[in-house]
């Protein structure tokens, strides 16, 4: 188009340097105060342009003087099974909610997208009684089909089942994984693919679980990879839930290691190049994969169509 | 194999969805060997005929017979039928050799034999090279042709083709009729081809069912069907332009405009509809007075839109390129042996004629 | 009765093809069921078990609960701590989300134009979102000290000035400007898409009808842009009230004199630290039908702002 557009560029440009400077600042100052010693940081008097020559130290600090490098192998584990879970479970189900015939569809998808209206962080009491006893919902059962009633004239004992999965890695990540958007997501993607494929490949003699995993699987390939990065880097940024479902630091996933160290520190001076050079470390990851990632989780979620 | 045992057999074959009754009861032969047409206007039920032949919709109660086999209640790969669809519906992810040879990957046919399979059948609908390809990467004839080549690389008894030719453009439609004639010709499955198109089903039918409603309004050869249609919606459903139809009354010697004007000699009386076809009308100096309404010029004939005494509209084609101007009045004469009579009231051809 | 049956076999058709095409019942529900445990086990369970404690009272030392009625939920009404946490909790989710959509808007809007450095933008703009609030929480409180951080200098020239570890409004202020920081990528990649996806037939007809670039941002872009923008809103409230507790939680500690200290971080103290488990599951409750009030309202106002495009 012929068009005189420098004046609203010109005015983008500023609006975006100011922007990324908005969103470099933290960053850039973290890594900044990362680079100082304790001492240099003291005498700086507090926040400067100087740039030091202790990261490396500092990093090395991390490794020998807290726990970070073992939360951060917690944090990785514990994403991995959030965005696992996530993704596979919302895959089959979106798959037998859309292919299959079934009445039942609407109330099962009514179920699963109400789980997002309510975030687990308002939950995280309750939520904490179930993970401390999974058993619990069995007991219930027991009791009121009187199986119970039944064991206490037997064997004389009420039966009283006991499953903590606080401290573990799946506890803290089942309640996580709750939350079903992926089904929204994947719901909309195979409503967009050609609506004879599934009957093409009855024709073809495949079964629906054949179908599945033939057809349905690597043509979602887009979108599977895009929601697994997006829920790696949720579970990965969690904090409430994993603080109270991870009460020992051997359990505890980096955030709230980082966290934990923060609080520790004294209140006047801390030593802030350690927690610079800390955060880095714990957000070093995600913030790697949402850079080199984007185009790619961007394109997948497909947040254009509502 | 004798071609009688891939005859299809339908038996009060009914489907409801819910409350709504589709097909309401069919009973039919479709007969072994033979290009059939299921024809029948969007809704009319056509296409949940073929996805109960094919096994990909359950009948609600009726049976289908192919061959000697009973096989409503067999699973669609076990019925020995094939299916072109409309959107092709080929996996996209997949080549062209693996869209076709999916189903025998499926069916755990050796590699060795399922190349060889692939590459007969791909060569039988002309996909030279192309093998390698992904859908997305090939025009919508050669889709149409990778459709196709999926179709009958498992050498089906019956192939099924769900109004395949409707997304490309009319060019390669011709094109694509005569192959899919050929095609048949070479493999002699029973062919089974739904459309809405009937200039698809008068090329390509040994025999067109014609449906309304889920009921079958004539099943017979297209000329048949042209030239004598059973019903007033099969004389205006076939045909472009449609058989003209002119409410009329018959006085025992002649069929007349209710003016009075003498439209045919026929011994009927009483009140009648008319139907003749648009070229079996003669422009000529003295007969029917009609007024020009509207015309067009199609180079090999025209269509001159008219009016007749009463206001009725008439469709004449005429191989005599004529430019008329609107308003200009002339007449004409209905070919007697041409002229159909229905029943006005339930639309029935009547059978003196 | 023909018509009737036309419009019958076209609701048929209808139906047919929003109707899934298998049918096995086995299949079917295996590959249901995983989600469907999962979320009754971590989702549902736990909500009606918040129910269930806001109406019963945990006798102490484990002896099982005892029915209060409404007892618990009078309690904590009668609280004002209570309704100042309610209080703070709805001006932190009027303003933070606010500023965090406005900001991304103008971002959006900026980053649609293809100039050279929109493509940088794209991508660096979304990183926070990589990064946990808790994180930010121990940078910013860094950045927000008064006599290390950025504004120290003004403490030097007038001391007391800048104090969120004693003045209430700096604290809520530091927590407001982490959150904006960490909302901005999710409600940016939301508005950036809705404005890609706007054809671009649009602007070139627009432009023939002689609206220029300013122009077509307020006559174009925004009014096509509402369902975005509406999204943006509803998660943004419902994410405002619960993100802000890893900011909290390492910034403020719900401090200074309770300035800072949202519903969510004070049913954490009553539950974690005071051991009060009816009262918070009582105000968990009230917190969970607040929530659903809000979404449903906003819901309401959702077909105001559809367009089929």
């Amino acid at each position: 188009m012929v068009e005189d557009t420098r004046g609203i560029d010109r005015t983008a440009l500023v609006i975006l340097i100011v922007g990324i400077a908005f969103i470099l600042a933290p960053i850039v100052i973290a890594f900044l105060t990362a680079t100082l010693s304790y001492e240099e940081f003291v005498s700086a008097g507090g926040i400067g342009l100087n740039v030091g020559s202790s990261f490396l130290d500092n990093m090395r600090r991390i490794f020998v003087e807290t726990q970070l490098p073992g939360q951060l192998w917690n944090s990785f584990v514990i994403s991995i099974l959030v965005a696992g879970i996530k993704c596979t479970f919302a895959f089959t189900a979106t798959f037998a909610l859309v292919f299959y015939d079934c009445r039942w569809s609407r109330i099962i998808f009514a179920l699963t997208i109400a789980t997002v209206m309510l975030p687990l962080e308002l939950v995280v009491i309750t939520t904490y009684q179930v993970v401390a006893n999974v058993a619990m919902p069995l007991n219930w059962l027991i009791r009121i089909t009187g199986l119970a009633w039944l064991s206490e004239r037997i064997f004389g004992t009420m039966p009283d089942f006991n499953l903590s999965l606080l401290d573990t890695y799946i506890g803290v990540a089942l309640p996580i994984a709750t939350s079903s958007t992926s089904v929204f997501i994947y719901r909309q993607f195979f409503l967009s693919l050609p609506k004879d494929l599934p009957r093409a490949a009855a024709m073809d003699g495949a079964s629906p679980c054949r179908f599945m995993v033939d057809v349905l699987l690597p043509l979602s390939w887009t979108p599977l990879v895009a929601t697994f990065m997006f829920w790696f880097i949720g579970g990965w940024t969690q904090y409430l839930w994993p603080l109270v479902a991870a009460a020992t630091p051997d359990a505890q996933p980096a955030v709230v290691g980082l966290a934990k160290l923060a609080n520790a520190e004294p209140d006047d001076i801390p030593d802030v190049p350690l927690l610079m050079a800390g955060a880095l470390f714990v957000s070093f990851i995600p913030v790697v994969l949402i850079g080199v990632m984007q185009r790619q989780i961007v394109r997948g979620l497909n947040l254009s169509e509502k | 194999m004798t071609l009688a045992d891939n005859s299809i057999a339908l038996h009060e074959v009914r489907k409801t969805f819910g409350d709504n009754l589709v097909v309401p009861g069919i009973t039919a032969e479709i007969d072994g060997g033979k290009f059939t047409v299921i024809l029948g206007p969007s809704g009319c039920g056509k296409s949940t005929l073929l996805n109960m032949i094919a096994g990909l919709e359950s009948v609600t109660s009726g049976t289908i017979r192919i061959g000697a086999r009973e096989v409503q209640d067999l699973a669609p790969k076990e019925r020995g039928c094939a299916m072109v669809f409309q959107n092709y519906a080929l996996y996209p992810h997949m080549t062209v050799r693996n869209n076709i040879g999916y189903a025998l990957k499926v069916a755990g046919v050796p590699k060795r034999e399922r190349c060889e399979r692939i590459k007969a059948s791909a060569e039988s609908v002309g996909l030279h090279g192309l093998l390698d390809r992904r859908p997305s990467e090939l025009s919508g004839g050669q889709r149409q042709r990778v459709a196709v080549a999926r179709a009958i690389v498992r050498e089906p008894s019956v192939l099924l083709y769900d109004e395949p030719l409707s997304n490309l453009d009319a060019k390669l439609r011709q094109g694509m009729r005569m192959e899919l004639t050929r095609l048949h010709e070479r493999i002699g499955a029973t062919s089974v081809f739904v459309t809405h198109d009937q200039v698809e089903a008068m090329t390509l039918a040994d025999r067109i069912m014609l449906l309304n409603n889920g009921e079958i309004e004539q099943y017979a050869a297209p000329s048949d069907l042209y030239e004598n249609p059973a019903t007033t919606f099969v004389a205006t459903f076939i045909g472009a332009p449609a058989m003209n139809l002119l409410n009329a009354e018959g006085d025992g010697s002649g069929i007349r405009l209710p003016n009075g004007t003498l439209l045919a000699t026929m011994p009927f009386r009483g009140p009648v509809t008319l139907g003749i076809r648009p070229e079996s009308i003669e422009i000529v100096p003295d007969g029917i007075p009609c007024r020009n309404v509207y015309s067009e010029d199609l180079g090999s004939h025209s269509i001159i839109v008219a009016e007749v005494a009463d206001g009725q509209k008439l469709h004449v084609a005429t191989p005599l390129c004529r430019r008329m101007t609107p308003g200009e009045t002339f007449s004409v004469r209905f070919v007697e042996d041409a002229a159909r009579l229905f029943d006005p009231t339930s639309g029935k051809r009547l059978q003196s004629t | 009765m023909r018509s009737r049956l036309v419009l019958v076999a076209g609701a048929a058709r209808i139906a047919s093809m929003t109707r899934g095409f298998y049918t096995g019942r086995l299949s079917y529900w295996s590959l249901v069921l995983p989600i469907l445990v999962l979320i009754v086990m971590f989702f549902y369970i736990p909500v009606a078990l918040a129910f269930f404690w806001s109406f019963f009272l945990e006798r102490p030392f484990g002896g099982g609960s005892e029915f209060v009625g409404f007892q618990n939920y009078g309690r904590v009404l009668s609280d004002p701590e209570f309704w100042n946490a309610m209080w703070r909790t709805l001006i932190f989710m009027v303003v933070a989300p606010g500023l965090a959509i406005g900001l991304s808007l103008i971002l959006a809007l900026a980053a649609d134009r293809s100039i050279r450095i929109s493509q940088a933008a794209r991508n660096i703009i979304i990183w926070p979102k990589a990064v946990a609030g808790a994180s930010i929480g121990v940078v910013f409180v860094f950045i927000f000290n008064p006599f290390l951080g950025i504004f120290a200098p003004l403490n030097e020239i007038s001391p007391g000035i800048w104090n969120p570890r004693i003045d209430g409004a700096d604290a809520f202020i530091t927590v407001v400007i982490a959150q904006i920081w960490n909302g901005i990528p999710f409600n940016f990649i939301i508005l950036l898409s809705g404005l890609q996806a706007i054809p671009d037939m649009l602007a070139k007809a627009a432009a023939m009808d002689g609206s220029g670039p300013w122009r077509r941002i307020v006559d174009l872009q925004l009014p096509l842009l509402t369902p975005q923008l509406f999204l943006t809103f509803v998660l943004e409230f419902v994410g405002t009230v619960v993100e802000a507790f890893g900011l909290i939680d390492t910034m403020t500690e719900g401090g200074p004199g309770g300035a800072t200290n949202l519903l969510i971080y004070k049913i954490y103290v009553d539950g974690f630290k005071a051991y009060d488990l009816s009262g918070a599951a009582t105000q968990t409750a009230l917190l969970m039908m607040f929530v659903i009030v809000m979404v449903i309202l906003q819901f309401r106002l959702e077909r105001f702002v559809k367009y089929e495009r």
